[in-house]
């Protein structure tokens, strides 16, 4: 049972608290509703030099595997609010308002970690975890674009002891399934959201990088021919229009974005 | 902290190297389970995120990470034993074309008090080595190389190189600089290797955004006193 299944029943019994659940439901929601999504991208320098400036849909074996098992669409992946080193050396965040423009889905775990051979995600699942059983929790978990939000909130308030602790800390309370207890890390709490069509990298409201990037990038930026005035702006132009977080780059680019997420959510 | 210290090794870094010389977060292994983490104590040590060994070597095999042929140990400098506190580690990199031209052909076995141990990465093409310290080592490490790269710039502005390889200099010591002041000397320097024209968008894109508060007037007043100074002496 996905970990949103009935969820105004389960917080009814202990460990939860119905009155203190619906004490912060109200702020759950003002969070959920303004979390932008971001993308951690480790192939940047590709994106710029490609003529749409998209991000494309994943490419890697392991991630179009998990998407026919699940039944999804070739997908582009972003973390609500959360930004994760192992993805690459930039990351870009996307106001809510950019979902209006796609198709696509949600759960509130990392999908493909979840029907992984390796088992990435610890469930425990009827009448096994294997894959089969995994594949039917991934479906059953599965949130459409439009409704992702609302559960987001509700998670929130409902298994988190405050709203920033889904970027602090992890979930106070377990679900049967155990996608909350103590063998996971915050994949299995991360709400994942995938478009099914490439995201133009111009609509983000804000990016970090690594210096590495940074150092990559100041070169590429020089090397290009002067802008005469009225012209269109080049692709680097545009992609330094929004000022980086941190201008030089840094190694800590995931905990300054996801510094700047908490300020935009007001926490 | 320090079980937590003598449990861990460190066994790479964060990303890969993709210019001359720079820092990324170190990548440990848990003796116990092998786990793997990226070491970024943002949020305290408590909240490492672990991967078993075959995660590892997916990220490695695509690049995400950087592992090392063999181990080195923590920095026993992250851990302040009376006070219990962590310092953040650190691993840096570079190849032997920066050092060079830093006038630091060798490479310090102490640095701050601390020891470093390098390893030479075996699968890059350009030479690079690494090491790990705390994350002030490691700051002080590469401002120092920085530092000896400016003094390149300027002996090589007087002899009338071209601007091409002032250029370069001027961007290794980019790379390397990572104190404010620093990083201040070597934009005004990089900016005097750029063609003039280009300068204003690296003003407007880059050092306007990283020194908040200088105005582009300001820029280049500093710049044309920089060279004249340079230039007379």
């Amino acid at each position: 049972m996905p970990v949103f299944t009935n969820l105004e029943t389960r917080i009814q019994n202990a460990p939860f608290n119905e009155v203190e659940f619906s004490r912060r439901l109200p702020n759950s929601q003002v969070v959920a509703s303004a979390t932008p999504l971001i993308h951690v991208e480790g192939r940047f320098d590709n994106i710029i030099a490609s003529s749409l400036q998209e991000i494309p849909t994943a490419e890697s074996a392991n991630s179009q595997k998990a998407e026919d098992d699940l039944g999804y669409q070739r997908s582009v992946y972003f973390f609500a609010g959360r930004a994760c080193h192992r993805f690459g050396s930039v990351a870009l965040a996307f106001a809510p308002d950019c979902e209006a423009k796609h198709t696509g889905s949600a759960t509130p775990f990392d999908s493909g970690g979840l029907v992984h051979p390796n088992k990435y995600i610890q469930v425990k699942l009827e009448p096994d975890d294997e894959l089969p059983s995994r594949i039917e929790y991934g479906k059953a978990s599965t949130i459409s674009l439009t409704e992702w939000r609302k559960v987001f909130a509700q998670v929130l308030a409902a298994y988190f002891d405050s709203d920033v602790s889904y970027w602090t800390d992890r979930p106070a309370r377990f679900d049967p399934e155990e996608l909350y207890g103590a063998s996971n890390s915050y994949e299995a709490w991360s709400f994942e959201v995938r478009f099914y069509e490439p995201q133009t990298i111009h609509e983000r409201v804000a990016w970090s990088t690594d210096e590495s990037m940074m150092n990559q990038l100041r070169p590429l930026q020089d090397a290009q021919p002067v802008t005469i005035p009225g012209d269109p702006p080049s692709v680097l132009d545009r992609v330094f229009e929004v000022s980086p977080l941190d201008p030089a780059g840094s190694p800590t680019f995931c905990a300054t974005m996801e510094l700047w997420v908490k300020s935009e959510v007001g926490l | 902290m320090n079980s937590w210290s003598s449990e861990l090794e460190i066994v790479g870094f964060n990303g890969r190297p993709l210019v001359e010389c720079g820092r990324a977060l170190p990548v440990a292994r848990r003796k116990a389970d092998r786990k793997h983490c990226v070491i970024d104590l943002t949020n305290g040590p408590e909240n490492l995120q672990w991967y078993p060994q075959e995660v590892a070597d997916g990220f490695a095999n695509e690049q995400r990470w950087t592992l090392f042929g063999s181990p080195v140990n923590l920095p026993k400098n992250c851990f302040d034993e009376t006070q219990s506190r962590v310092q953040q580690p650190m691993v840096v990199y570079t190849n032997q074309k920066l050092l060079d031209n830093a006038d630091r052909q060798f490479l310090p076995e102490m640095w701050n008090k601390e020891y470093l141990i390098w390893k030479k990465l075996t699968n890059s093409q350009d030479d690079f080595q690494t090491t790990c310290g705390t994350s002030s080592c490691i700051e002080t490490l590469m401002n120092d190389w920085a530092d000896g790269l400016l003094k390149r710039f300027d002996a090589m502005l007087r002899l009338g190189r071209d601007s091409d390889y002032l250029l370069r200099v001027a961007d290794f010591a980019l790379c390397a600089a990572i104190d404010r002041p620093v990083r201040w000397e070597v934009y005004l320097r990089y900016s005097l290797a750029q063609k003039p024209d280009k300068v204003e968008r690296t003003f407007n894109t880059l050092i306007g955004r990283e020194f908040k508060g200088v105005t582009w007037e300001a820029f280049i007043e500093s710049r044309h006193k920089l060279s004249d100074v340079l230039l007379s002496g």
